[in-house]
């Protein structure tokens, strides 16, 4: 075991797999001799040179679609969307092509690509390099969707996502990177489609992902002292969804909290709480309940900034509400 | 809207207008990437020129020497829209000053000259060189789809045009270099026949099956 940060898991899974595979390669913006914005793809420059670690000219449209065609004819790329963002200039390739591609072509083709990209508020960005966009992509089949939230999260979901055959978009939290955590030096994988339980507890199911799962943590902790056991459900995949997973809890405990920081409407949380009202009525004692961010673009201002993400108290706030 | 073959290296057409220049630029990067010798060409219309993924992807093949041809088949007509009300750049493949590589603008409706003009552009890519912006200039005979009768296209125009119709064009020079009538008369026949087959079997195939389209998308 080796304590490790968020980036440099990160770091670690594509090294692995470039080492592993020759025709997994990345591209991105200023990901080369500059080691990247975040430092994911620090020193792999010199490692694999080049070719292999290809800096780009701003044209995120194009060099996401690019990943699909290289994609296609059987390398692995792995494209670095700097903010989620600039995802927005993309969202024909991803969209209309990526995700569709292998349907479109009868099977005869598919794309494995892995689109990682950074998102999330709290570093004073403002709102067009703060967004929570992945219900977007939660939206479109044909991709698969991940957002991990500890570092060992992180590297064996990254590895599974590189060596998945279809399109994978990899949502990172910018406030994730320099977490640390415990990772195993030996090589391990993590597959797509299972959620961790990182808190066990039968009085209520937090369920979550990304940065608000550190967040849920710290309201369990506060919940405990009060004498409420939460059981804290990391989602980790988006799409596949690992439905047995909550179900299973909201069995256990009756009452659904959902935390996000995307704001409400629209979030993947009406999704999962439509699905456990659909399919687990009779074991709710309570209507299920969402906290989101705001609804609104995220403030310039760190203070208004704050007001907009849910907090620790915002989820003690709601399990309290549920009585 | 989106045929492919990729058993015979045909990624497929596009129902985003450009939507293809961007796969094909990754298929280029993924040739070169792989030490082969296979080159890319992307096909696309005057209107996809106006694209923006047209702008990135010259420029980024360029800088990256990739190993494809991007081929605009200016038919004149973006749907309705005329090329010289959508564009002030009569040849369209002087666009490629921009992005530093060679263009050239070629007769659409000539097989022979287009095969004549390729030996460059592919020994550039092949050699590492880079990409070639060509274009050939060509023309609807028709509206832009099966409803459209294309009331908007000049007849003095349209009649130029068909008179020099790319098969005629061929068959001319095809004997000019001394095939005999009989000769294109049976190569014409033979085509005829594999097209006809292949209405043919479109017509005879049965409709895909739900139940299995059904079960396939419950795993997506």
């Amino acid at each position: 075991m080796a304590m490790l940060k968020y980036r440099d898991a990160l770091r670690l899974a594509i090294k692995e797999e470039m080492e592993r595979d020759p025709l997994v390669f990345c591209m991105g913006e200023g990901i080369g001799e500059r080691g990247g914005s975040y430092k994911v793809t620090d020193r792999l420059y010199k490692q694999f040179g080049p070719e292999r670690v290809i800096d780009t000219p701003i044209s995120e449209a194009s060099f996401v679609g690019m990943a699909a065609g290289a994609a296609i004819v059987g390398n692995h790329p792995i494209v670095e969307v700097l903010f989620v963002d600039f995802a927005c200039l993309a969202m024909d390739q991803v969209i209309n092509q990526a995700a569709k591609y292998r349907f479109m072509s009868g099977g005869q083709g598919f794309v494995p690509m892995v689109l990682r990209t950074q998102g999330g508020a709290g570093n004073s960005l403002a709102a067009q390099h703060s967004q929570s966009l992945e219900a977007l992509f939660y939206h479109i089949p044909g991709l698969k969707l991940v957002m991990p939230s500890t570092p060992y999260d992180a590297k064996g979901l990254l590895k599974s996502s590189i060596r998945d055959s279809d399109p994978v978009v990899f949502i990172e939290h910018k406030l994730l990177y320099m977490t640390e955590g415990e990772v195993p030096e030996q090589e391990y994988l993590i597959p797509l489609g299972k959620a961790d339980v990182k808190r066990e507890g039968a009085d209520v199911t937090l369920v979550t992902y990304s940065h608000m799962t550190l967040k849920c943590l710290e309201a369990a902790e506060r919940l405990a002292a009060e004498g409420v056991e939460a059981e804290v459900i990391d989602l980790r995949s988006l799409v596949p969804l690992d439905k047995e997973c909550i179900l299973t809890s909201v069995k256990k405990t009756g009452k659904l909290v959902i935390v996000h920081e995307a704001c409400k409407r629209g979030g993947v949380g009406g999704d999962i709480a439509a699905m456990v009202v659909e399919e687990a009525f009779f074991d709710l004692d309570r209507p299920p309940v969402r906290v989101a961010g705001k609804n609104t673009p995220i403030p310039f201002s760190l203070n208004l900034e704050k007001l907009c993400v849910p907090s620790a108290d915002d989820i003690v706030e709601a399990v309290r509400s549920l009585g | 809207m989106h045929v492919s073959n990729l058993g015979q290296f045909n990624l497929g057409a596009n129902g985003i207008v450009g939507g293809g220049i961007p796969l094909a630029t990754g298929a280029a990067m993924g040739m070169k990437q792989k030490g082969s010798l296979q080159v890319v060409v992307s096909f696309f219309s005057d209107g996809a020129s106006n694209n923006g993924v047209f702008h990135e992807c010259l420029n980024m093949a360029a800088i990256y020497r990739l190993p494809i041809l991007y081929v605009i088949e200016n038919n004149h007509y973006a749907a309705s829209t005329p090329v010289e009300q959508s564009t002030l750049v009569r040849d369209l493949s002087k666009r490629s000053e921009s992005y530093g590589i060679p263009g050239l603008s070629l007769d659409g409706n000539d097989a022979l000259e287009i095969h004549h003009a390729m030996g460059e552009p592919l020994r550039r890519a092949r050699a590492g060189e880079g990409p070639t912006l060509i274009e050939c200039k060509t023309y609807r005979h028709g509206g832009h789809h099966i409803n459209d009768p294309g009331a908007y296209m000049p007849r003095d125009v349209l009649n130029r045009w068909k008179a020099h119709d790319p098969i005629d064009v061929l068959r001319d020079h095809l004997a000019a270099a001394g095939v005999t009538e009989a000769e294109i008369h049976t190569i014409k026949a033979r085509v005829e026949e594999k097209v006809a087959g292949a209405v043919e079997f479109a017509i005879q195939s049965p409709q895909p099956s739900e139940a299995d389209f059904l079960q396939e998308i419950a795993s997506l």
